[in-house]
């Protein structure tokens, strides 16, 4: 009985035809792997969807030929084996939903990696108008207090450096500095000549005041990039920490990003930007030197 | 027949075990809000195991069944009843599953020879012995699931995933076919590669 045995058959299949009867390979020696035929309608007889002749002849098959039987008991026995293995979901697994759902941690999307990070940007660092106004009034009381003075860089502040801030502290300004400080009159800073009863403009020495230094790596994290600074700490927390690419949610599970909400319609709870707050255990690096320039 | 055409008593719950999925879709839909959770309960430990089986990663695994939940919460008023429930939902779980094993493809940080071998002793759920079996019946056993997983691993992924909802989830060629979009005719060619490829990895490895 031939069954459409197709010839260049890859080499684990027996190229010889399925057979009748118990001698099936008509005194050739048995085969050490399955027959072509066999494994054409392998699915199919598992399954119970072959036509009753046909299944009857697959099962006379088997009967006889041992590479067939091997095959099929091999399968079966792996199927059930791997049946046997399953694993309860774990038992916070409703808690950590709800916590999604609502509480509003429902911080994760799987998409493309682009999409991903796209998100994380967009989402969780997103500004809103009243947080876009507050980054403006602390720029501009930096700028007051900073002043224009001889040897003060020049304060770059464009629209993309105003959004950059919003995520960046600036550090407080010591009250011992603050005799040091030149004064704000414009036009005797243009002129470069005191004001009369403004006090001794600091030397531009390479002695390094805190204060001052603390000012400068201030005015220099407003003009980094937003987008790529966190980019690139979210990047550092994958690699150097996590090991593995990790849902929004499982940084928040695990204490690196702490959600903020804004707004007040609890109904309807939006996250719409995040504050890094670091690892709860110790980390191999701070969380403050990947905010700051490289 | 939507959520409003169901008929409940305010006092007497039916218990969960008695209503099939869409029942307690509809349940839900109609403002009967625990119903979700017993939906949730129902299925967690399938997604869990069946994206796990798919992807190779037990951890990203829970947090992907976590994310086929919050889109089952989102869009669950657009679901049509008409239809099964299960298979709708483990199309969720092969899509999120899906996309990320392509992420990871586009990722060469993270190896999928890494993931597949996390699956060490540290990872695996607690599990209590059966005291019935002695210490290397025991052994035996672990070590053959390592192997048959193993094995399951292999497999490209196309086919992975149609074995495995056969096979483990059950479903048929027609719900196979809905739930990774594809035709009949190629879920049983996919379906017979997988499974001779799958005895083909395993035969040596019980001898």
């Amino acid at each position: 009985m031939g069954t459409g045995l197709r010839k260049g058959a890859g080499p684990y299949f027996f190229r010889g035809t399925l057979r009748a009867g118990c001698c099936i390979h008509g005194g050739m020696e048995h085969p050490t792997v399955p027959c072509r035929a066999f494994l054409e309608d392998f699915s199919a007889f598992i399954d119970g969807e072959l036509s009753t002749a046909r299944r009857a002849e697959i099962q006379a098959h088997v009967d006889c030929c041992q590479a067939c039987l091997d095959h099929l008991t091999a399968y079966r026995r792996g199927v059930t084996v791997l049946r046997s293995i399953e694993a309860d979901a774990p038992f916070d697994f409703w808690t950590r939903l709800e916590r999604r759902l609502w509480l509003g941690e429902d911080l994760g999307v799987i998409e493309g990696e682009a999409a991903r990070e796209r998100r994380l940007v967009d989402r969780w660092f997103r500004p809103t108008p009243a947080v876009s106004v507050a980054a403006a009034a602390v720029l501009a009381l930096f700028v007051i207090v900073r002043g224009l003075g001889p040897g003060t860089a020049p304060m770059r502040v464009g629209p993309e450096r105003v959004q950059a801030s919003v995520a960046i502290t600036l550090p407080e300004v010591p009250e011992a500095s603050a005799h040091r400080r030149p004064n704000r009159s414009a036009a005797s800073d243009v002129a470069g000549t005191p004001a009369p009863g403004a006090l001794e403009p600091a030397p531009a020495d390479d002695s390094v005041d805190p204060a001052e230094s603390a000012l400068a790596r201030a005015e220099a994290r407003a003009t980094v990039s937003f987008e790529r600074e966190i980019r690139g700490l979210r990047e550092r927390i994958f690699r150097e920490s996590l090991g593995r690419p990790a849902m929004a949610s499982s940084l928040v599970s695990d204490g690196w990003v702490e959600p903020v909400r804004l707004g007040s319609d609890w109904s309807r709870p939006t996250i719409q930007r995040a504050a890094l707050i670091g690892p709860v255990t110790p980390a191999p690096w701070n969380v403050d030197q990947a905010v700051s320039l490289p | 027949m939507r959520a409003n055409t169901v008929r409940r008593s305010p006092i007497e719950r039916i218990p969960a075990e008695k209503l099939g999925d869409n029942e307690l879709v509809e349940f839900y839909l109609a403002g009967d809000a625990r119903r979700f959770q017993e939906l949730v309960e129902r299925y967690e430990g399938r997604m869990v195991n069946f994206i796990q089986r798919s992807i190779g990663d037990r951890d990203r695994a829970e947090d992907l069944a976590q994310e086929v939940f919050v889109r089952v919460y989102r869009h669950i008023k657009r679901f049509d009843t008409s239809k099964k429930f299960s298979t709708w939902i483990y199309t969720i779980a092969s899509n999120l599953a899906k996309n990320e094993l392509r992420n990871r493809s586009r990722n060469p940080l993270v190896l999928f020879q890494t993931l597949t071998s996390s699956w060490d002793d540290d990872h695996r759920p607690l599990q209590f012995e059966d005291s019935s079996m002695r210490p290397d019946d025991l052994f035996r056993k672990r070590h053959l699931q390592e192997l048959v997983e193993r094995a399951a691993g292999e497999l490209p992924e196309h086919h992975r995933e149609v074995f495995i909802l056969r096979e483990i989830e059950g479903k048929t060629y027609e719900e196979i076919a809905e739930i990774t979009n594809t035709q009949l005719g190629t879920v049983k060619s996919r379906l017979n590669r997988a499974r001779n490829r799958f005895a083909q990895i395993i035969a040596p490895w019980l001898e």
